[in-house]
C-alpha cells in the first residue's frame, strides 16, 4: 500500500493484496457510514426574509460542519436515551438576524454555536438576504448521521476507486467535504468496515 | 432565488465562492481562470457557478421597510 496524495482535503491510496470488492467496500463506507456534523433540527421563532421556511431549514442542513468524532455520539447510539439528545449528541445553533437600512446577507458565520469546535467549515457561506427590516430568529440543532440517511451527512465528496497500472492493484481517491480531514474519513470507515465484519462473524457463531 | 450551498452533483462547497467569483469576473477576469483558482476543477461544481443568478437581488427591492408607526 502506497499513499500517493495527501492534502487534508484529499487523499489517494494505492491499494495491493486485497480483493476489489473488498477495496469498493472501503469506498462505500466512506460514502454511506462514515458520520459526520449537519444542522438537522431547526426551530424557526421568527422568518420575515422572502425565503420559506423549509427553504432555509435546508439552506441550513447544507452547511458543512467541522466534526468532532471522539466528543460526539451518534443519537441512536448515545446513552442519554433523550429524544431530544444531550450534549453529547447534538449541538445548537442560534442565527439572530435583522435587516438594517439596506440588504445585507446573513452568512454562516453569523451562526452562533454552544460548541466552538463545532462550527461551519467556511464562514462565508451565504445562507439568506434581508431587505430592511426584514428579520430571522431561529435555533438549530447539528447532530451526527451518515450518508445513507441525508447526502447532507456524507463525509466526502467524491469517492473513486479506479485501476492501478498492474493488475491487482486499486486507487481509492477520497475527497472531503470539509467536516473531517480525508485520511480521518478513510481510517473510520476501515474501523467501521471491520466492526460489522465482526458483527456477521458473531451472528454466524465464529469466535469472539 | 439565492446561490445553492453545494453542488447538486457531487455535493463539493461551492456557496462561499460566489461572491468572490462574481465580482472577479465582473472585474474583467477570464471565468474559467477564476473557477481554476477557486478550487474547482469538476465541471459540476464549475455549472454551478457559472449559470447560477440570484434572484432574491431583484426581488428584494420590493420588500422595503415598513414605514414605522
Amino acid at each position: 500500500m502506497k499513499v500517493l496524495e495527501d492534502s487534508g482535503s484529499s487523499v489517494a491510496l494505492q491499494l495491493e493484496g486485497i480483493d476489489r470488492s473488498y477495496a469498493n467496500a472501503i469506498r462505500r463506507f466512506c460514502i454511506a457510514e462514515v458520520p459526520s456534523m449537519a444542522i438537522d433540527d431547526v426551530v424557526i421563532l421568527e422568518n420575515s426574509s422572502v425565503l420559506y421556511d423549509e427553504i432555509l431549514a435546508h439552506r441550513l442542513g447544507m452547511v458543512p460542519i467541522r466534526t468532532d468524532l471522539e466528543r460526539y455520539n451518534l443519537p441512536e447510539e448515545c446513552d442519554c436515551g433523550n429524544p431530544l439528545g444531550c450534549h453529547k449528541c447534538r449541538v445548537l445553533f442560534v442565527l439572530d438576524a435583522k435587516g438594517k437600512d439596506k440588504v445585507m446577507t446573513v452568512t454562516s458565520g453569523d451562526l452562533v454555536s454552544e460548541d466552538r469546535d463545532v462550527r461551519p467549515v467556511s464562514e462565508s457561506i451565504p445562507l439568506i438576504k434581508l431587505a430592511a427590516g426584514q428579520s430571522v430568529k431561529l435555533e438549530a440543532y447539528a447532530r451526527l448521521g451518515r450518508g445513507k440517511e441525508h447526502a447532507k451527512w456524507q463525509p466526502c465528496t467524491v469517492a473513486t476507486l479506479t485501476d492501478g497500472k498492474k493488475e491487482g492493484v486499486f486507487i481509492l481517491t477520497v475527497e472531503s467535504a470539509g467536516g473531517l480531514p480525508a485520511k480521518q474519513v478513510v481510517l473510520k470507515a476501515i474501523e467501521l468496515l471491520e466492526k460489522k465484519l465482526k458483527e456477521i462473524q458473531v451472528a454466524v457463531g465464529g469466535p469472539d | 432565488m439565492m446561490i445553492p450551498i453545494r453542488c447538486f452533483t457531487c455535493g463539493n462547497l461551492i456557496g462561499d465562492k460566489f461572491v468572490p467569483f462574481q465580482g472577479r469576473v465582473k472585474g474583467g477576469e477570464e471565468p474559467g481562470k477564476v473557477l481554476d483558482e477557486l478550487g474547482l476543477k469538476r465541471y459540476c461544481c464549475r455549472r454551478m457557478l457559472i449559470s447560477s443568478i440570484d434572484v432574491i437581488d431583484q426581488v428584494l427591492p420590493f420588500y422595503s421597510r415598513k414605514p414605522e408607526l
